[in-house]
Order: C-alpha cells, then sequence, then structure tokens
C-alpha cells in the first residue's frame, strides 16, 4: 500500500472528486486530500514532522480542508501538488508578445518583421517561462515542502483551459484560439511541458504532465473532462460556476490517479 | 528620456512577461534593438549598411561546442544558438526591424566608445569583440586589430549620417563620446594612453564632424563626467562606472536643453540605476579574461 497525501488550491478539488466516484479503484493506494485556497500552503511550518498551519487563515482551512491540525509528514510515502498555478496558460500570456523558432507559424509568414510580437530564441522563451513558473504557488511549495521531507514529491499542473474556448470570443482566451488558429499548439504545449518538467526537477519534484487522453489539440483539455467540476469545499457539493473553464471534474482528477499510480 | 515623454523606439521590446533580469541577458532593453554593444563608429557604419543593403552573412557566425552565435553580436544568446541557419534567422529579423525602425526614427542618437577593434578578414566585417571571448575562436590570420585614425571615424560619421538618411531624409543625428576609460588595450600600449588617445580621437573627429554637418549635434556628456568643471569627475569608486549622480546630471543637462523637462522639474530628475547597465559591457568580458 503506498500512502499519498495530495495538496492544493482549487484544483485538488478534481483529484478529490476523482477518488471519492472510483472508491476501490486504486487498491494499491491509500489518499488523504489537503487543500487551502490562494497562498495559505504556504503558511505552514515544520513542526517535529508535521505540515503546522501557522495563521488562522491556514488553520481554518486545514481544518476544513482535509489537513486538520496538521500533516504528519513520515505517515506518507509520496506527496502531490495539484494545480497550484501550474499552467499552461503561462505560456499562451506569453505568446501574446514573444515568439520562439520552434513555433510553425514562424516558417509560414511572409514578412516576420511586421509581426506584433517579437522574435526570440527558444532559450529566451523557456527562461521567460521557468521564470514564471518558480513564482507559482506550486513551485513556491514543492520548495517549502522538500526543506521538510526527502519523500518524493509529484507536482501535476493545472489542466489545460477547456475546449468549450473554442466557440467563445471573451479576450481571455484569446491567446488560446489565436494559437490554434496559427497551428501553433504542439509547439507552445511542448515549451510548457519541458519549462515545467526542468524547473519541477531543480526542486528535486518530479513533474506528471497532464494525461495525454484528456487533451485536445495540445492546449485545451477535452470537455467530458471539464464539465461538472467541484468547488474545493468542506463537503465538496458545490459546483464550479457554468462558465469556468479552468477545473477539471471528477474524471480528470481519475485520470490523474491513474497516470500518478503507473508511476509509482 | 522616457520618463520625459520621448517617444523612444525599440525595435525589438522586452516582451511583457519577460523579468528585467533574463531580457537584459538576452539583450531586451538596452537599446533601441537587440545590437550588443556597439563600440566603434565603423561597427554602426557596417550595421547600417548591412540593414540598408546586406543579408546575414553565414561567414560571421561562430561555433562553439555545438553552440552557434552571432559574431557581430555574440552575448544577446547567452547559451548561443542551435544551428548556423537560426542565427541567420535570427539576424535577419533583427535587420528588417532596425530597418522598419529607422524608418520611422526622427533623432538618432549614438554613442561612440573605443577607437580600436578586431576585424575578420575574409568579410571585411568590425567585431565588437575579440574573437574567443564570448564564443568564436581567435585566428591570427584572419582577425587583426585596427585602430581608427581621427580621419577614419569622420569618414565613418559620414557614412553612418548619410546611410541613416535614406531610412529617413529628415532624421537627425546626436552624438556622444562615451566617458567610460578603456580596461584593456590590444595595442601594447599603457591602458591610460590608449583610452586618452581613444577618448581625444573620438572627441576631436565628433567634434570636427558636428561643427561641419547641419542636421546633427553633440550632447557633451563626456565633459559633464570627466571635467573638474562640471563638478566631476563623476565615476563610482572603480573609477570606471559613471555614478548616478553624474547620469542624473548628464540627463538634467540634455532634458533641460531640449525643453524636455518642465521648469519645476528640471532640478529633479529620476536618478538612474546605479551601473547596472554596465553589467552588460562586453570590457567586462575582457576583463575577466585578463585574470
Amino acid at each position: 500500500m503506498t500512502r499519498l497525501c495530495f495538496f492544493g488550491n482549487s484544483h485538488v478539488a478534481a483529484l478529490r472528486s476523482g477518488w471519492m466516484e472510483h472508491p476501490g479503484a486504486w487498491p494499491s493506494l491509500s489518499a488523504q486530500f489537503v487543500g487551502a485556497h490562494k497562498g495559505l500552503l504556504l503558511e505552514t511550518e515544520n513542526k517535529n514532522g508535521t505540515l503546522t498551519p501557522t495563521t488562522r487563515n491556514a488553520s481554518d482551512a486545514f481544518a476544513k480542508l482535509g489537513g486538520g491540525t496538521g500533516v504528519d509528514l513520515a505517515a506518507f510515502d509520496a506527496f502531490v501538488i495539484a494545480g497550484c498555478q501550474v499552467a499552461l496558460s503561462r505560456v499562451t500570456t506569453l505568446y501574446r508578445d514573444l515568439r520562439w523558432p520552434d513555433l510553425p507559424s514562424l516558417h509560414t509568414s511572409e514578412n516576420l518583421a511586421e509581426m506584433t510580437a517579437v522574435l526570440g530564441s527558444q532559450a529566451a522563451a523557456l527562461a521567460t517561462l521557468t521564470y514564471t513558473l518558480n513564482a507559482r504557488l506550486g513551485l513556491q511549495f514543492l520548495r517549502h515542502l522538500r526543506e521538510m521531507t526527502d519523500k518524493p514529491i509529484y507536482l501535476t499542473s493545472q489542466p489545460r483551459a477547456s475546449a468549450a474556448l473554442r466557440s467563445m470570443k471573451d479576450p481571455n482566451t484569446a491567446s488560446h484560439r489565436a494559437i490554434l488558429r496559427a497551428g501553433d499548439a504542439a509547439a507552445v504545449s511542448d515549451l510548457f511541458e519541458t519549462a515545467a518538467a526542468r524547473i519541477t526537477a531543480d526542486f528535486g519534484g518530479i513533474f506528471l504532465p497532464q494525461p495525454a487522453d484528456t487533451i485536445e489539440d495540445h492546449i485545451l483539455t477535452a470537455k467530458p473532462f471539464m464539465t461538472g467540476a467541484k468547488r474545493l469545499t468542506e463537503h465538496m457539493d458545490a459546483a464550479q460556476p457554468k462558465e469556468d473553464l479552468r477545473h477539471g471534474n471528477a474524471a480528470y482528477g481519475a485520470k490523474v490517479i491513474s497516470q500518478l499510480a503507473a508511476r509509482l | 528620456m522616457r520618463l520625459a515623454g520621448c517617444a523612444l523606439q525599440d525595435a525589438e521590446p522586452q516582451p511583457r512577461t519577460m523579468p528585467d533580469e533574463i531580457a537584459h541577458e538576452f539583450g531586451y532593453g538596452l537599446y533601441s534593438g537587440r545590437y550588443g554593444n556597439i563600440y566603434t563608429a565603423r561597427q554602426m557604419a557596417e550595421l547600417l549598411t548591412e540593414i540598408a543593403d546586406g543579408d546575414p552573412d553565414p561567414a560571421l557566425v561562430w561555433e562553439n561546442r555545438g553552440r552557434y552565435r552571432d559574431a557581430l553580436r555574440p552575448t544577446v544568446e547567452p547559451s548561443g544558438l542551435g544551428t548556423i541557419d537560426e542565427v541567420l534567422f535570427h539576424r535577419g529579423y533583427h535587420l528588417a526591424r532596425l530597418s522598419q525602425m529607422l524608418q520611422q526614427t526622427d533623432v538618432f542618437i549614438f554613442t561612440l566608445g573605443l577607437t580600436e577593434a578586431w576585424q575578420d578578414r575574409p568579410t571585411g566585417r568590425t567585431l565588437p569583440l575579440c574573437p574567443g571571448v564570448a564564443g568564436g575562436k581567435f585566428d591570427a590570420g584572419r582577425h587583426n586589430l585596427h585602430v581608427f585614425t581621427h580621419r577614419e571615424v569622420l569618414a565613418d560619421l559620414a557614412t553612418i549620417y548619410q546611410t541613416l538618411r535614406r531610412f529617413n531624409p529628415a532624421m537627425e543625428l546626436i552624438l556622444t563620446v562615451s566617458p567610460v576609460p578603456l580596461t584593456a588595450t590590444a595595442t601594447g600600449n599603457h591602458v591610460m594612453l590608449a583610452s586618452t588617445h581613444a577618448k581625444a580621437t573620438l572627441r576631436s573627429a565628433v567634434g570636427d564632424f558636428v561643427t561641419a554637418t547641419p542636421g546633427t549635434d553633440y550632447i557633451p556628456s563626456y565633459e559633464v563626467i570627466t571635467q573638474a568643471g562640471c563638478g566631476g569627475p563623476w565615476f563610482a569608486p572603480n573609477l570606471r562606472e559613471v555614478s548616478p549622480k553624474g547620469v542624473e546630471r548628464v540627463m538634467d543637462m540634455v532634458l533641460t536643453a531640449h525643453d524636455l523637462l518642465p521648469p519645476d522639474d528640471a532640478t529633479h530628475s529620476r536618478p538612474s540605476d546605479d551601473g547596472e547597465d554596465d553589467a552588460h559591457c562586453d570590457e567586462i568580458l575582457l576583463e575577466s579574461f585578463a585574470q
């Protein structure tokens, strides 16, 4: 039996839902899910081997969302950090004003100098993305946790945005549509996976890419894995708003757990 | 100048999500394009000619341990690039963006720093750094040291001006001479003699050129920083970097002279960063080689 502790922000809800909705699906695993919104996972310290909240808000979150009064680190064989702002959308934001040579659209453009975005090297894009990810909660918490334990720590990103955005017109997801139109989605996905794996390894973690069968066109999550996602609440009884494009559902969570089980 | 409302051109602007420290490593945000450093009038003249008429030359790509660098700006990619074609691809883009920018430029400001440079005999191009310092390999049969004379600098300034006016016939040229002394010389002279010689040559050539050429001007930053009569010298304790106070005095002078500062702000311009730009000067690389 491998004892797992899952940490995360709102995205840990998908994994918790998946676990709850598929009892017995992973007989070799036991799991505890510890959620905390915003940066509350960082408001903790190692007190005699127990990850203990140091603020009232963190204590409240732990008490309501699976952490109790603290997490006994010795009680687990491995840890998983879910979501926590490690998202492919960091690349889609970068794409707004930087292009790098791996993007196929660059090589079909008739006049690169006319592009609004600037051409940079692959290394510049990777360095920028790595720097950006480094500041995200997932990597910060990985470093924090790594100081407290030498057991394996897995990091799984937020799901890619829902494929539902294809038919939307809102400016927040315009970069996704531009990337798809340009035929650059595979290269965008590659850059994210490379940067996330590299920086996770730099801090002693193991990056778990999004399960391939949940991905659509490289940068989207297929709708069956997003529809009906739950919010991270004490009783997991509230749904994400209908317009939510960022959170996975129980089916998504189950895929991630299965992928993890195969890696252990 | 940005704070004063000048519309500074930038052919290759720093992407918004790129942090400053990475941007500077990759040559963004320092000048009006990712030039690397341009120290000599000849280098600038050749670059402008390349922008106007040339194509990237594969002979000017340096290889070191499987990585490739643009010999004309070897420091803008800290780890080099993967192939010769990639270097040429980036250089082609660099030239095209600079061409666009120059066509929209009203005033071009250029600071002359050095008179000595290494040249590449087969291509005839002037290099910003000695091969081997930041890529490439020195080959005495291929690379030669050249110390530009007053006459050569004057001719190069004329080429610069004429070429700029091919992009915009009304473009004006403002020149300055860098007060930063040389930290090394390949001439065999003492570095202080070489430094004085270089600065005297540049200052004299710029003076003669501006006097004789309408549509040009000179910003006396060299004098403000180096001369006691201007309250200087305004150097940092290492006697090389210009102090923030010195930069502030120069900018006050420039902005006031060009009516770019409201009178109330004339004595309150923002202090510059202390030597941040200098960390990107190629001469630091040379220093490390001298150790």
